[in-house]
């Protein structure tokens, strides 16, 4: 039986009604469950927002960008400060930075102040997640937050459409409950050969899963500065 | 047939004759300017047959000729009268392309003509009648390739009459044989044609290109340039160059609900003659004028050209919205920069997504919401300085493919990624290195070393990087100029 709601406006869709949509071009490609860290990957990730804060932050999401990218997906970086991940070393990582759709939502000449550059990066991923365009979306946030309205809305969005939301803080616990996981991503130890700093370790802490009754951990490895340039 | 050439001679003595009303046999003389030693451009019968030549100083022509009428057409008048001739033209062909070097030749795409109107001679015919009609004289050839037409009916030996040549070898015969003499060049080429014996259009065209513009001219050049390359180019259609544009008087607003009804209806009839002359918007640029006679500026630009009012009236609101006006508004004024909608250039991409439509439409809400900048693409470059070697430039300026490209293999040495500061920050040295060690370092950066006069490049200005960090885990990149230290980023 069908339940009709009188009240409601046409092509409203309650909260309840939201599922994931069904199996599509998109899930079926991304499906890497063999592989060894199920918790940090693009398919493990979809329809979460995700926070992620720490030493290794950026080092660390370069991971989903370059599986998003592999699947032929677009990526959008919202920026909401000056700082932005440094371009050229993007190729080593997979990730191919002339492919990234950035928005930057800082700097508007009307809006000079951060907490409005968080508010506009909202709304952007807002338009990108109704869009139903871009799979995986970078929110640099640095020390500002989102209201939960506005969360509580991309939450949505992300997990009718299948996205991922990242949002990059400054700190644990910035964007509240609402995320559905949260990450810190730190360097924890780097090795040595033959008097060479050679690689660097990274470590993935969970420190909320809502999608599991547990927390999780995993550890990366890159190599270390000696391979900046 | 594929193209008709229409070649109205003597263009600006028929512009000045059609707006004569006496039409008695005085001797009427075009001069390039209004003073003595102008030349003259073009004659009437009356003069020629009196003896003036085109060329020849007015002073000159009027001592032969004391009657003489001399007038001058402004520019702007023949473009006026062009435009004229244009939208005549437009009533019976989609596509009409104007020769801009040489004003009052016109090529017509009269292809399915046959079909449509029966035969090519019948179209052919009620264009020259239209063109009768609004006072010109034009001579018509239709044919197969634009400067086999124009030649064709340039040397046909009547002022006004048409043509039609059933192939295109017919064409190239008629060409091949007509005289040279009828080629749109100055005296001096025509003069060098003739010394070294070229007489035929076929002798012209049979002369290497990189010999034409040394041995004869630059304009013969030009010429030949088009002669021997446009054969299988289409009629060029016309695309205006100036936007369309319309201006409203505002009571004095201030709130851009206001301001959006009432440049509504102005909007959507602009958008209306956008549509009827088969054209699309890429660009809508608002001039708002305020009563302190200061002017806002913002331009609209969609995910792709449109001829959808609504649309540009959903991305103005959001633009208008995010501006905030100190004082009332008096002005507006709305102009379109356009572009020629042809069914063929979508055709070219079946295979459009949805998705690059849905993506490109987001993209286009957020410009309008937050600047046409704030969307941006990244470009690595290869320089030397870490500044240099990425540049951001608006999406709507770049030139990307529609697709994105793919991912990159990941290399197993990818070191951390850096943050980078978009102005270096000054720190002081001791700062940076109290709980600090160098893990990385130095790497020197030093512009235009090679210029140096010593072997030694220490002295030349340049950067110092290091990678600071504790405990071997990379914190810092930062640089040092010699005399201060700087924080570039941080690795994350």
């Amino acid at each position: 039986m069908k339940t009709v709601f009188p009240d409601r406006p046409p092509g409203l869709v309650l909260a309840k009604d939201l599922r994931q949509a069904e199996p599509s071009r998109l899930h079926i490609a991304v499906d890497d469950s063999s592989a060894p860290n199920r918790e940090w990957s693009l398919h493990a990730l979809t329809g979460c927002i995700v926070e992620l804060f720490g030493t290794a932050s950026l080092t660390a999401v370069m991971k989903i960008m370059r599986e998003a990218q592999q699947q032929n997906e677009a990526v959008c970086w919202i920026q909401t400060d000056t700082t932005l991940f440094y371009p050229p070393d993007l190729p080593a990582h997979g990730v191919n930075p002339e492919a990234i759709y950035l928005v930057s939502a800082a700097g508007t000449p009307t809006r000079d102040r951060r907490a409005l550059y968080a508010r506009a990066a909202g709304r952007t991923a807002d338009t990108l997640l109704r869009s139903q365009a871009f799979r995986c979306i970078v929110m640099d946030l640095g020390a500002q937050t989102i209201r939960i309205g506005v969360l509580a809305r991309l939450l949505r969005f992300v997990r009718l459409h299948g996205a991922v939301l990242i949002c990059l803080t400054s700190g644990e616990g910035r964007l509240g409950s609402l995320v559905t996981v949260r990450v810190r991503a730190e360097f924890v130890s780097s090795r040595e050969t033959h008097g060479q700093l050679t690689h660097l370790t990274y470590r993935l802490r969970a420190e909320k899963d809502r999608r599991a009754s547990f927390v999780w951990e995993l550890s990366e490895q890159c190599g270390h500065a000696m391979y900046l340039h | 047939m594929q193209c008709t050439c229409i070649e109205i001679p003597d263009l600006r003595l028929q512009m000045f004759l059609r707006s004569q009303t006496r039409r008695d046999a005085h001797p009427v003389a075009i001069v390039e300017a209004d003073r003595p030693s102008a030349r003259v451009l073009e004659l009437n019968d009356a003069a020629r047959s009196a003896g003036l030549r085109l060329g020849m100083p007015y002073t000159f022509a009027q001592s032969l000729l004391p009657e003489l009428h001399a007038h001058v057409i402004p520019d702007d008048l023949i473009a006026e009268g062009l435009q004229h001739i244009r939208l005549r033209l437009y009533a019976f062909t989609p596509g009409v392309e104007m020769w801009k070097t040489q004003a009052g030749v016109f090529w017509l795409d009269s292809r399915g003509m046959t079909r449509v109107w029966g035969s090519a001679e019948k179209w052919a015919r009620a264009v020259h009648a239209a063109l009768a009609a609004s006072g010109y004289r034009a001579r018509m050839c239709i044919g197969f390739s634009r400067f086999g037409t124009y030649v064709l009916a340039r040397s046909m030996a009547d002022q006004h009459g048409i043509q039609v040549v059933h192939s295109n070898s017919e064409e190239y015969e008629y060409m091949a044989r007509t005289d040279c003499d009828c080629l749109p060049i100055s005296p001096r080429s025509k003069t060098r044609l003739r010394k070294l014996g070229i007489t035929k259009i076929r002798e012209f065209l049979a002369i290497p290109s990189s010999d034409v513009s040394v041995k004869i001219g630059k304009d013969a050049f030009d010429l030949h340039v088009i002669a021997r390359e446009e054969r299988n180019v289409p009629v060029q259609n016309y695309t205006p160059e100036d936007p369309l544009q319309t201006r409203v008087q505002l009571p004095s607003l201030r709130t851009c609900e206001q301001i959006r009804i009432h440049i509504r209806e102005p909007i959507e009839t602009l958008f209306g003659s956008v549509r009827n002359r088969g054209l699309l918007v890429r660009c809508l640029t608002l001039h708002l004028g305020d009563e302190n006679d200061a002017v806002t500026r913002t331009d609209i630009i969609p995910a792709e050209p449109s001829c959808d009012a609504r649309l540009f009236e959903t991305l103005l609101r959001i633009r208008l919205e995010s501006l905030s006006f100190a004082a009332r508004m008096n002005t507006a004024a709305v102009s379109l920069q356009v572009i020629p909608a042809d069914a063929r250039t979508f055709a070219l991409f079946p295979d459009a997504s949805v998705s690059y439509e849905q993506r490109n439409s987001a993209l286009a809400l957020i410009r309008a919401d937050l600047g046409n900048a704030a969307v941006q693409r990244i470009e690595l470059c290869d320089a030397h300085i870490p500044e240099d070697r990425f540049r951001l430039r608006s999406l709507h300026e770049a030139d990307w493919g529609h697709t994105c490209a793919p991912g990159l293999d990941r290399r197993p040495d990818a070191g951390p990624v850096r943050r980078i500061y978009t102005e270096p920050r000054k720190s002081g040295r001791t700062e940076l290195f109290r709980n600090a060690s160098v893990l990385f370092g130095p790497l020197r950066y030093a512009p235009r070393w090679w210029t140096a006069d010593t072997q030694d490049c220490s002295g030349v200005p340049g950067r110092t990087y290091y990678i600071l960090g504790h405990n071997g885990l990379p914190y810092h990149w930062c640089f040092t100029d010699g005399t201060h230290w700087w924080v570039h980023g941080l690795v994350q």
